[in-house]
């Protein structure tokens, strides 16, 4: 811990943080989740404030706001006071992908919330049943060629990234593989290694036992590059598929935070997100670490919003 | 691994000074929130949930485990003396529980609860220990096709919970069915009767539901009455607790068949837990009865057979928490988030990959059912001492109980409504004839029906074949189909005895219902 301390603050120091915040926090700070505890935005939250409350010498407290799509937990940050004691844990879902999903949704992520960093990435990747016949993705895109309509694949819901990224490959490689959508990402897992699927796009740490267990293969990492888990799983852009999409966790805070504080945010957890500690603990959970600057993650945030909206339309991905 | 030696590492694990304390206090604190109405185990596993991120994995899900079956035992008190379930899953033993207590029999009937809890939970806790692996390749046996079947067998089976008039009792059914409509349908994302309200995105809760119809309309029907019915009947020695050897002999079988029907359900991922459980056993021991009218006014299969269940199944739903990762209930949902943020992931593998947690766990089981036998046998004296409690003081406890209870499941103020909501309009059905307990279970089987019906018509590309063509499916729906002619026949020879004899007195009959 004084490892971790000590690296923090030599970090904090070689960092460049012009001005600190003096006066903050002055009181325990809230980091809003929208998702049960056990979920990985959950564990990348507490794992954050377990580190800043000790960086701060104030108490971080985890808020599990379930509920309506994350709409509950979106609109308390928006209309929390803008001090930084309210943050936001927040996946691609909820400040993404909502807006093009649903009518009437209560918030703005554009406007509403100021990306602080991203924490954790858990890759995507592309798995069959093992009795599925093709073993690769070129394979697998070959099939459904030939087979068309034949094909289908399991997701976590309506609007999830399980549904979003193959609805994508879909688009990139003209196929039509059929979606079946269930309640969460563990039955989509269950789903596809009793074989009422043949394939899915699912967090590599949901199908990972499976694949021990010998129920289910892994044809290709839907990300830009190969993770150090799995060097010998290709990605689905070296099968000619431009497709990459994470299952990430990031920061948030109310957007009329200053400057200031969110500047302080930014450098205390992307340092405490470098050291060995945070990379074990989210390596542990088949998450890999993201620190990332606060105007990098805009920008991504602002690609993400154009592919997935396209991918949404494209694919006539609607609730109604 | 032979059996032996993982039995050797269950209690060598589950011994230790450590977890024997965490065990201890789980099923301790389990029981005291059970005992509440409303939904204390929740908010005490989610209260202390964080707190167990600072300590051993183990020690942590023995605690959370003993919180989660420690509320069966308690749910059920609230259920027979008040006619508030403690928990969703004890619901059922409001229907012949309240009537022993209005008889005088509170004692005997939490005595007799508690054992069937203790049988239950041992039952399964022996399957368990013998059978767990291979029941974790069962649920990938399972498609939507088969989830189908299954609980249209169970809506067929579960059909006899309705009392008095059938068509009514289908009546209330359908009712449970719309109110499970609410919420963001599974397949296709639609809004369903949520009226732009993102607390009722996901659903009513069950809770809310059980609470509505059986708590707060038992609160408004009882006011009014004089306060003393109960209390003055019901003996508070110890001899008044015990059940006569003929009540005590009658609960046998049902306690054997609840455990079967509790653990069988347990262990399918996604059946909702203990209140699917308790009803399927209630429903199997009415039909089999020989007196089925005596269901409803105090019948002891109709308690025991439902506790055991409930308990057997609030054990065996551990198998696809830890093998599959897909929780039966909320509660179960927690303990998995639990694991998860102590790095464990959930799999098949679980069993050989981290023995010590699996068989320290199952271990600790039967010592938490042991602890919480001991405890509560002494406790019933005390508890049946609530009767006495003037109704004056009694009445806005129970409802102050039920909004703290509700609101500490989301924290949602909505709930809080929702409930008074349905109870006043559950309190209208009820005075009309309508069954709670047939709202409940049209609750709790419609969605998982139907996801599972346009799931499988989705694989299938909606090809109806698909749910004769498996045969897990066919042969649930076969066994379906042969109880509703078996049940037409029975009923068919039934009106015609009865219309052999007088027809008087199936009319006076009529008049009394």
């Amino acid at each position: 811990m004084t490892r971790k301390l000590a690296t923090a603050l030599g970090a904090l120091m070689v960092g460049a943080t012009p001005a600190l915040a003096d006066d903050w926090p002055t009181q325990t700070v809230t980091i809003i989740v929208p998702y049960a505890p056990g979920g990985i935005a959950d564990i990348a939250a507490r794992t954050v404030g377990d580190a800043m409350s000790r960086e701060w010498g104030q108490e971080v407290v985890v808020d599990n706001r379930t509920g309506g799509a994350g709409f509950v937990a979106a609109t308390a940050v928006a209309r929390a006071d803008p001090d930084g004691h309210t943050l936001f844990v927040a996946d691609a879902g909820v400040n993404v992908v909502n807006p093009f999903l649903f009518d009437d949704v209560p918030y703005d992520p554009e406007a509403d919330f100021r990306p602080i960093t991203m924490i954790s990435d858990t890759p995507l990747v592309l798995s069959a049943n093992v009795d599925a016949p093709f073993d690769t993705t070129e394979e697998f895109v070959e099939y459904a060629i030939e087979n068309p309509g034949e094909l289908s694949f399991g997701s976590a819901g309506i609007g999830s990234l399980n549904h979003i990224v193959p609805e994508w490959i879909n688009l990139e490689a003209g196929i039509d593989v059929e979606h079946i959508p269930y309640d969460g990402g563990a039955p989509a897992a269950t789903a596809l290694a009793s074989g009422e699927v043949e394939v899915g796009v699912l967090a590599l740490s949901s199908v990972g036992p499976y694949v021990d267990s010998g129920e289910v293969k892994l044809l290709g990492l839907a990300r830009e590059d190969r993770v150090g888990s799995h060097p010998d799983l290709p990605t689905l852009m070296e099968a000619g598929i431009d497709v990459a999409a994470g299952q990430w966790a990031g920061l948030f805070a109310p957007s009329a935070v200053s400057d200031e504080i969110a500047e302080q945010i930014e450098a205390d957890v992307t340092a405490f997100l470098e050291t060995d500690d945070a990379a074990e603990t989210f390596g542990e959970r088949g998450a890999i670490v993201s620190p990332m600057s606060s105007s990098d993650f805009a920008e991504l945030l602002e690609e993400l919003r154009d592919q997935y909206s396209g991918v949404i339309e494209g694919a006539g991905i609607t609730p109604d | 691994m032979g059996l032996l030696e993982s039995l050797q590492l269950g209690f060598a694990t589950a011994l230790t000074m450590e977890n024997l304390l965490y065990c201890l206090l789980g099923v301790t604190v389990g029981m005291v929130v059970g005992v509440l109405p409303g939904v204390g185990h929740l908010a005490a596993i989610s209260l202390l949930m964080p707190l167990t991120f600072h300590v051993p994995t183990t020690a942590a899900l023995v605690m959370l485990a003993g919180i989660y079956y420690g509320a069966q035992y308690g749910g059920s008190i609230a259920s027979i003396l008040l006619n508030l379930p403690g928990t969703a899953s004890s619901a059922v033993l409001c229907l012949d529980g309240y009537p022993m207590t209005q008889q005088g029999r509170a004692g005997p009937a939490l005595l007799i609860t508690t054992i069937a809890s203790f049988f239950g939970s041992c039952v399964a806790i022996l399957v368990l220990v013998l059978l767990a692996p291979p029941l974790a390749q069962l649920a990938l046996a399972f498609h939507s096709a088969d989830y189908f079947a299954m609980m249209i067998l169970g809506l067929v089976a579960a059909g006899s919970v309705a009392s008095g008039k059938p068509l009514i009792g289908l009546a209330s059914v359908l009712i449970g069915l719309i109110l499970a409509l609410i919420g963001i349908d599974l397949n296709t994302g639609a809004m369903r009767f949520t009226f732009g309200v993102p607390e009722l995105f996901e659903g009513l809760s069950i809770i809310v539901l059980a609470m509505a119809l059986f708590g707060v309309v038992e609160v408004i029907s009882s006011i009014g009455q004089p306060s003393t019915g109960a209390a003055a009947k019901t003996r508070i020695t110890f001899r008044g607790l015990l059940p006569s050897r003929a009540e005590f002999r009658e609960s046998l079988a049902p306690m054997l068949r609840g455990a079967g029907v509790g653990t069988g359900i347990g262990v399918l991922p996604g059946t909702g837990g203990g209140s699917m459980a308790s009803f399927m056993a209630y429903a199997v021991e009415k039909r089999r009865s020989r007196t089925p009218e005596r269901f409803g006014k105090g019948a002891i299969p109709g308690i025991s057979a439902p506790e055991s269940a409930n308990n057997a199944a609030a054990q065996s739903a551990f198998v696809p928490t830890l093998t599959l990762g897909i929780p039966g209930d909320a509660i179960m949902a927690l303990m998995l988030g639990a694991l998860l943020i102590h790095g464990i992931q959930p799999g098949p593998r679980v069993v050989t990959d981290s023995p010590d947690l699996f068989w320290g766990l199952i271990v600790s089981f039967l010592i938490g059912n042991l602890i919480l036998l001991v405890l509560n046998i002494p406790l019933i004296q005390i508890w049946v001492r609530i009767l006495q409690i003037p109704y004056r003081y009694l009445f806005p406890s129970i409802i102050l109980l039920i909004c703290l209870g509700v609101y500490s499941v989301s924290r949602s103020p909505v709930d809080v409504m929702l409930v008074a909501g349905l109870a006043g309009a559950g309190y209208l059905l009820i005075r009309l004839g309508f069954d709670p307990a047939a709202m409940l279970l049209g609750f709790i089987l419609g969605p998982m029906i139907e996801e599972n019906m346009r799931r499988a018509l989705r694989v299938s590309r909606g090809d109806f074949m698909i749910f004769l063509e498996r045969p897990i499916s066919a042969g649930f729906l076969t066994l379906a189909l042969l109880m509703l002619l078996w049940t037409g026949y029975t009923a068919l020879r039934a009106r015609r005895r009865a219309d052999a004899e007088t027809t008087d007195t199936a009319d006076t009959e009529d008049q009394t219902r």
